[in-house]
């Protein structure tokens, strides 16, 4: 396993797994201002959290299509 | 009895082509066989009615799919009932996904964010959305229908918490988990040929 440098591990206050939850709730609810700061900030400079959340992202884009989230009824 | 008689029905080959996908969906919502076989027989009956309506603007799968969501939505309402879901057999209300991803002090295992390049184009878009619906498929039956009732119904945690008898903290978990179990199998996928 790479050793990254320490400085990412609580970046903007937070840990990895709180990152990825965050980026999961975002989801569902409006993160408050200190959520998104504090995951902002950790995203800027944590590698392995960029890669996750660019998975995420791409996951959540084709679910979206999956469900046909963006459709109305027809009639 | 009712499925056998749903398969004598000629349905134009355009909304038989998703029918199975539809039925697959419906399952992991509904619970029940029956009740997914009538919400699809629903939701074709009216994508034939409105055939002639249906403007290509979006994928035929896309439309289908919008029209079953709402015949999923009336017959819950129709239902009317609290739905109580046992998690207790469920594999997402332990602690295990997490463990299995993040060091103990909450850094990501390597290992665990897999490909980092994402799929490239080993992957056409329709092996991707397959992939996806697989992952989904591999899912604890009762983590999948609370993630639905969210992702595809688009129930707000709090109506979701009402319907189910949970507590919004423990779907806020069930949720999470399942999202993270979610990425980790389509990150594999993406990882392998075909």
């Amino acid at each position: 396993m790479t050793e990254l440098p320490d400085s990412h591990q609580d970046a903007g206050g937070i840990r990895c797994r709180d990152a990825a939850e965050l980026v999961c709730e975002a989801r569902d609810r409006k993160l408050v201002p200190d959520e998104r700061v504090a995951l902002d900030a950790h995203l800027a400079v944590c590698p392995y959290c960029k890669v996750a959340s660019r998975q995420f992202a791409a996951l959540f884009e084709q679910l979206d299509e999956l469900l046909g989230k963006t459709q109305s009824r027809p009639d | 009895m009712r499925a056998a008689a749903e398969r004598d029905v000629q349905w134009p080959t355009e909304l038989a082509a998703h029918r199975d996908f539809l039925r697959r969906l419906a399952l992991m919502q509904m619970g029940s066989p029956f009740e997914a076989d009538d919400v699809v027989q629903e939701t074709l009956i009216a994508a034939a009615t409105g055939l002639h309506g249906f403007t290509g603007n979006v994928p035929m799968r896309a439309w289908l799919v919008g029209i079953l969501r709402h015949k999923i939505v009336d017959v819950m309402r129709r239902w009317q009932r609290i739905v109580p879901l046992d998690l207790s057999d469920d594999a997402m209300a332990d602690g295990h996904v997490t463990e299995e991803m993040f060091t103990a002090d909450g850094t990501w295992l390597p290992e665990a964010l897999g490909n980092a390049d994402g799929p490239g184009d080993r992957l056409d878009r329709q092996q991707l959305l397959e992939l996806v619906e697989l992952c989904m498929q591999a899912l604890p039956p009762a983590s999948a229908r609370v993630f639905l009732l969210r992702e595809y119904l688009g129930m707000e945690i709090s109506e979701i918490a009402t319907q189910t008898a949970l507590s919004t903290g423990n779907l806020r978990v069930i949720m999470h988990r399942t999202r993270l179990r979610l990425r980790a199998c389509v990150v594999r996928g993406w990882g392998e040929e075909r």
